[in-house]
């Protein structure tokens, strides 16, 4: 077992990073610090898993999705735009506002599946290169890349001013599927 | 470089992260110079994810979130060590009541112990509130004496349940001191499955084996085995507690 001081390393460097994304990816700070508080327990007990330290970060995240995606599974939610329904890439970007409002991305980001959400969040932390990102999700790269553009078609439709209302129909945007369930 | 590969390359490249090949971006920045219908898209995507990355990292982190984590973080290292120091407690224990009690009487197999399943169940009585009541209340489910007879402290209960023992199930309530760093365990030997005259004292790695006064009316014999000196680190302190 690591000294009390690598475990409070651990936490000082990665803390808020990991709290972000767990805002990100649940949806709610009382989530978001559970799911951190989740994370760092499963990281103390598998910490002699750790060969890298400067792997920590990555290593950190995916304990933490692991755990949101294990709430989730248990809890049987299911995020309202599936898979298929992510559009592809429009043919040209739109005008885009110049500013994003967090709670609006966040409310878009709801809506999404995890498969898509992750990947997105992942990316603009700017922090995970494209390969980093894959191995986070046990994915080939190539799939990422194709989610990632999806994803962000997605985006580009919900947070374009057209979009503000409703969020549906927009070019290469989602259709929420399953809006009764 | 047209402008189909462009707009491919547009969305793919990363600064800093995922940068294309030199030859690549360069053959990019040629295009975008003399395309200027791939150079206000290149603008866009850019103005685009620069809006939404900020956005995304734009998330409040709680003031106190860190000394909360790092008290959370010392709970659990407490837990992990209480739990393999008992851990390694039980097994010695168990194996040294076995020994005590080894008369040839019994051919059952050795008895078998999960010490896993046994730490997990430690950890959830102990946070039962009302633990001595809980105890009282297993003791007579099991048809023994309601009480311990001797003053533990039900605030170092660590668990209650059954101990496989020469293969016969025996009821064990389990305290630790109030150091954390020693363990008691209070067996119940029914006259039916044991003599206690065929108890002897453990003589090994600083275990002691202490016999309680026999229940009169059920017969049962209380045998303690404990780390220390004495039992009174998991007594009550006001003997009138
Ligand atoms: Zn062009």
């Amino acid at each position: 077992m690591a000294s009390a001081g690598g475990l409070h390393g651990l936490i000082d460097a990665h803390y808020e990073a990991l709290y972000r994304y767990a805002y990100r990816l649940a949806g709610s700070a009382a989530d978001a610090e559970d799911l951190t508080q989740e994370a760092f327990g499963k990281a103390i007990a598998r910490l002699p898993q750790l060969r890298d330290p400067d792997k920590a970060k990555g290593w950190l995240f995916r304990i933490l999705r692991n755990a949101y995606l294990h709430r989730v599974r248990d809890q049987k939610r299911h995020r309202a735009v599936p898979l298929d329904a992510v559009g592809e890439l429009p043919g040209r970007p739109e005008d885009d506002p110049p500013e994003v409002d967090p709670a609006r991305l966040q409310q878009a980001l709801d809506d999404l599946d995890e498969a898509f959400r992750t990947p997105l969040i992942l990316f603009y932390f700017e922090d995970f290169s494209y390969r980093d990102i894959a191995e986070q999700m046990d994915l080939p790269i190539g799939t990422v890349m194709s989610r990632l553009a999806r994803g962000k078609a997605y985006l580009r439709s919900r947070l374009a001013p057209s979009g503000a209302a409703a969020g549906n129909g927009a070019a290469g945007g989602p259709r929420r599927a399953g809006n009764g369930l | 470089m047209d402008c189909n590969d462009a707009q491919f390359y547009l969305r793919l490249a990363r600064p800093g992260l995922d940068a294309p090949e030199p030859d690549v971006a360069a053959a990019l920045d040629r295009h975008l110079a003399g395309c200027p219908g791939c150079a206000a898209d290149a603008r866009r995507l850019a103005a685009f994810d620069a809006a939404v990355g900020s956005a995304m990292r734009a998330v409040e982190v709680p003031v106190g979130l860190r000394s909360k984590l790092v008290a959370d973080l010392s709970a659990r290292r407490g837990a992990v060590l209480r739990r393999r120091a008992y851990r390694v407690a039980a097994v010695a224990a168990s194996a040294l009541l076995a020994v005590g009690l080894a008369v040839g009487a019994f051919t059952a197999s050795r008895p078998t112990f999960d010490p896993d399943e046994r730490a997990l169940r430690a950890d959830e009585q102990a946070t039962v509130p009302g633990a001595e009541a809980a105890v009282r209340d297993w003791l007579t489910d099991q048809g023994l004496p309601a009480r311990l007879p001797a003053p533990f402290d039900y605030g170092l209960l660590v668990m209650f349940g059954t101990e496989p023992v020469q293969g016969r199930d025996v009821p064990v309530v389990v305290f630790r001191d109030r150091v954390g760093t020693g363990t008691a365990k209070v067996y119940a030997l029914r006259p039916s499955q044991f003599k206690l005259k065929d108890v002897r004292p453990a003589q090994a790695s600083g275990w002691q084996l202490q016999v309680l006064p026999e229940d009169r009316s059920t017969g049962v014999a209380f045998v303690v085995l404990f780390t220390g000196d004495s039992l009174a680190p998991f007594l009550h302190t006001d003997p009138g507690a």
